[in-house]
């Protein structure tokens, strides 16, 4: 309803004056501040983190016109500040609307035919030439139905393993963290073991404002008296309502969790029935590659803590050894303790290593398999766990926790996906980084990038950013927005349908996997990528000869045709969720795998009979309770690691004295393609700044707002200083979201050699004012 | 009585017009604390400000969509039952959660009309 500002006086008058002489006449809604005539709420997820908030899209006049949390979901009806404004990301002036091809450094608009024809013909000469030569990259954030397909495509279809996807670069660490402890990815427990927690044990992640809507819980359960211990460098806000901050020189992390465990058992305050009956010890002896593995026992464990005493790791860290007795006794003595991590631990070289060493603490103390009890890692994307950690849309994996140097494994998806045997290729292709690198030199030809924006959030991005604008490689961007710091680099930009503008399905952090049912149309142009994907696949097999194959592998008509096949896929599975059928996914406000038939209500808690697990009977029928089932060759154990203390790759030496950090605001996602377009949350934090603590400050002479020139080994930046007692000495932090300031410039492409994670959290930087 | 109607309208229109039409004064993209610190302070004290739920939720950004008095949809993202219940039990002029709830600490008032009861499900869920 539009309203002029004279019919808006004479009616907010004639309302006060009815009002004075006893009527109730309203004013118009929107006037009033309140629900704007919206015609229809439809159901899904919000399109930010992993948290995975259930969200009701206010639709009206085919516009997205308001949001409300869904109280029926597990963040019962609370988003978090830019959850609020989710509407405004739909209609910013910088949607990409058509098809566009780069004509020297400008871009002209095509049709739809020229661009897949275009498309078409330089995949099709790149693959003829050579099958390794193309690739695909894709996201956390694409609906499942869009991975599994074009990991149908690339692994069973071309035969090439050249797709990955960004949660490479967020929760690589943490999926190969669980699977070598436990056996298979995810988390086993579920965010309702937050309300069964007293004590949190929450380390390298900033939830205040990474993980709004999960904070809030935690924080409700202090209230009735939940201790909460934060290990972070940063003094963050999350930090507010911690009973014990313990602060550490950034990487040395490891030597803390190791005299935890030193403290945990010299106090004898671990559970030796719980170690006896369901873990085993391994240590690593040789990082390889590959590496080289052997068992060990709990006195050789014992033996490896020797090293760790709370001294010794105080020596190491800088974090007092009263904090990590203290620590230890509140994790090993609470009724129930959960653990929560995010990037801090998953962005290092040795993610993993840290990854398992979380685990160890709840294995050797039995604070795991009841409720209130877990290790639960955060996750950083709507859909990483669901669609690619999952699905499989990484180098080295196969749907449904298949591994591709596995044989049977690869057999299996061969008949499964109807494609000659022999076809999916047994060594994993390049991992993120090692696409790129790949890209930049020519060997991948012609890459494919969809719903992410590696231009900006690739480590030491400018390396890779020189590959991916060359002249001799073909690069498509499928976007929701242009330009981006990575569609200003193609060769062909495809314009992409945003969140309720398709729909499919997300899987968050919990196991938990929910439908986001459609809402409006796209605008202009703009296509849902699994319309394209298909579309593509056809014409491009049609190209190759391979018409016949293509009706047999790509015949969907829509999102639910795929998810059908994905269900299939999962069946037998650990992952088991035939039961989450697309009807009742509908009608659910998420359900949590496994989920084997349609009257199963979901799994709250794994690798327990006791709580609920319904494969704990099938893989593993003698268990009495607790089953790893994953770990079919550690006898359903789960492995206690012995990880020895080792640092960053580039710690702060005398030429790069501080250590520099990266990560969240809370008002802004990822690369703030879809955040910075809201002009609330751009106000509220319009760009990047450096923040240092006031003793540094004061010894560079440097105050709040003074410009300052920060450089590492790969690049230098200019920013205005935030001086704030956060930052421990020596560490700086700068937030990632700016494409204008891009921090990943200075940050370090090495990576962890288990997961090929990259370590964006930690690089040696040199400040000076500017 | 026709009389009295005008004379109201006269006293109630500036109000009204200041209400809906408000802009605010230039900042030069200025932190809302450096102007606003003591109701920061208050909101930081409480649970909006734990949870980090900033002043552009409530009321936009300054310079494009400022609203000084937030309506009702500024609360609906998180708040939608309860906003529900506002709508359906308070008169035109009452609608407000601020008629029971201190703005910026976002607390119950002492001088709420209605301390128990008129939220169906009595309060925030825990």
């Amino acid at each position: 309803m539009k309203m002029t500002r004279r019919q808006l006086l004479k009616y907010s008058a004639a309302v006060a004056a009815a009002s004075a002489i006893g009527l109730d006449i309203a004013l118009p809604k929107e006037l009033m501040g309140a629900e704007a005539d919206v015609e229809k709420w439809v159901k899904g997820v919000c399109r930010y983190c992993g948290a995975g908030c259930g969200v009701y899209a206010g639709v009206k006049g085919g516009k997205v016109v308001a949001v409300k949390g869904d109280k029926d979901n597990w963040n019962k009806g609370f988003l978090c500040l830019k959850g609020n404004f989710l509407p405004a990301i739909m209609t910013s002036p910088d949607r990409a609307k058509y098809p566009l091809l780069r004509k020297g450094n400008d871009f002209v608009k095509i049709s739809w035919k020229e661009a897949m024809d275009l498309m078409v013909d330089k995949f099709a000469a790149a693959y003829t030439a050579d099958p390794q030569s193309v690739a695909f990259y894709g996201s956390g954030q694409a609906y499942t139905e869009e991975s599994y397909f074009m990991n149908k495509v690339f692994k069973g279809g071309l035969g090439t393993n050249n797709i990955d996807g960004n949660p490479r670069l967020c929760m690589a660490s943490a999926a190969v963290g669980y699977v070598s402890t436990f056996g298979k990815d995810e988390p086993m427990g579920a965010y309702d073991d937050m309300y069964h927690a007293d004590c949190f044990f929450i380390v390298g992640s900033n939830m205040a404002e990474a993980h709004p809507v999960i904070f809030r819980i935690v924080n409700e359960q202090k209230k009735r008296g939940a201790k909460i211990i934060m290990v972070d460098p940063r003094k963050t806000l999350s930090a507010k309502i911690a009973d014990l901050h313990m602060s550490f020189t950034p990487g040395t992390d490891l030597a803390i969790l190791n005299a935890m465990a030193h403290v945990i058992v010299k106090e004898n305050l671990y559970s030796k029935e719980y170690v006896e009956k369901y873990t085993v010890f391994k240590t690593m002896t040789d990082p390889g590659p590959p590496p080289k593995i052997e068992k060990t026992d709990w006195n050789g464990y014992v033996k490896f803590l020797e090293d760790y005493s709370p001294e010794a790791a105080e020596k190491i860290s800088g974090c007092p050894k009263e904090d990590i007795i203290k620590a230890a006794h509140l994790f090993v003595k609470s009724k129930a303790t959960m653990s929560f991590w995010c990037m801090g631990l998953n962005q290092r070289t040795r993610g993993v290593w840290v990854n398992n060493m979380m685990h160890n603490l709840h294995l050797l103390t039995g604070q795991i398999n009841r409720p209130g009890a877990t290790s639960f890692s955060l996750t950083g994307q709507p859909n990483a766990c669901g669609g690619v950690r999952d699905g499989g849309l990484l180098s080295h994996l196969l749907p449904y926790g298949r591994l591709i140097a596995n044989e049977k494994d690869r057999e299996d998806m061969e008949k499964f996906w109807g494609v000659p045997a022999g076809r999916i290729q047994p060594k994993p292709g390049p991992t993120a980084v090692e696409m790129f690198r790949d890209f930049g030199t020519g060997k991948i030809k012609a890459m494919w990038i969809a719903c992410t924006n590696p231009g900006q959030s690739l480590p030491n991005v400018d390396a890779y950013r020189k590959g991916m604008e060359s002249n001799n490689t073909f690069l498509v961007v499928s976007e929701a927005y242009h330009p981006t710091k990575t569609s200003e680099l193609a060769d062909l930009v495809l314009p992409a349908a945003l969140w309720v503008e398709k729909d499919g399905t997300y899987g968050q952090s919990e196991r938990r996997y929910q439908y986001v049912e459609k809402a409006i149309n796209p605008p202009a142009e703009a296509r849902p990528d699994l319309d394209v994907m298909i579309e593509f696949a056809n014409k491009l097999f049609k190209k190759l000869d391979l018409e016949h194959e293509a009706k047999k592998l790509f015949a969907y008509k829509n999102s639910e045709d795929v998810w059908n096949e994905i269900r299939l896929c999962s069946k037998g599975t650990a992952y088991d969720f035939m039961g989450m059928t697309r009807a009742r996914m509908k009608k659910a406000h998420g359900i949590q795998w496994p989920c084997p038939t349609e009257d199963h209500p979901g799994t709250l808690r794994r690798y327990t009979a006791k709580h609920g697990d319904p494969l704990v009977k099938k893989f593993d029928p003698k268990a009495e309770d607790v089953s790893f089932y994953g770990a079919k060759g550690d006898g359903n154990r789960a492995t206690i690691w012995l990880r020895p203390h080792k640092g960053p790759a580039e710690p702060p030496d005398a030429e790069y004295p501080f250590a520099l950090t990266t990560g969240r605001q809370i008002e802004h996602w990822h690369t703030g393609t879809m955040t910075l377009k809201v002009p609330e949350l751009k106000r509220s934090a319009p760009t990047a700044y450096v923040e240092i603590n006031p003793r540094d400050a004061a010894k560079l002479g440097v105050k709040s707002k003074d410009k300052v020139k920060i450089t590492s080994r790969r690049g230098s930046i200019v920013l205005e200083a935030k001086v704030m007692d956060v930052p421990r000495d020596g560490l700086v932090f700068v937030p990632m979201h700016y494409p204008d300031k891009m921090i990943n410039s200075l940050t370090n492409d090495a990576f962890d050699a288990l997961s090929k994670q990259p370590e964006y959290k930690i690089c040696a930087v040199k400040l000076e004012k500017a | 009585m026709k009389r009295f109607v005008l004379v109201l309208l006269m006293l109630v229109l500036p109000i009204s017009a200041y209400s809906a039409g408000k802009t605010h004064m230039k900042t030069d993209g200025q932190d809302c604390v450096e102007c606003h610190g003591n109701q920061e302070q208050v909101w930081l004290d409480g649970k909006h400000g734990l949870m980090n739920v900033k002043c552009v939720v409530c009321h936009g950004n300054p310079e494009q969509n400022f609203a000084p008095k937030p309506g009702l949809s500024r609360c609906r993202g998180c708040h939608a039952e309860k906003v529900a219940d506002v709508e359906k039990k308070l008169s035109a002029k009452e609608r407000t959660c601020f008629l029971c709830h201190d703005n910026h600490r976002v607390t119950v008032k002492d001088t709420a009309k209605v301390k128990s009861g008129f939220h169906q499900e009595g309060g925030a869920p825990k």
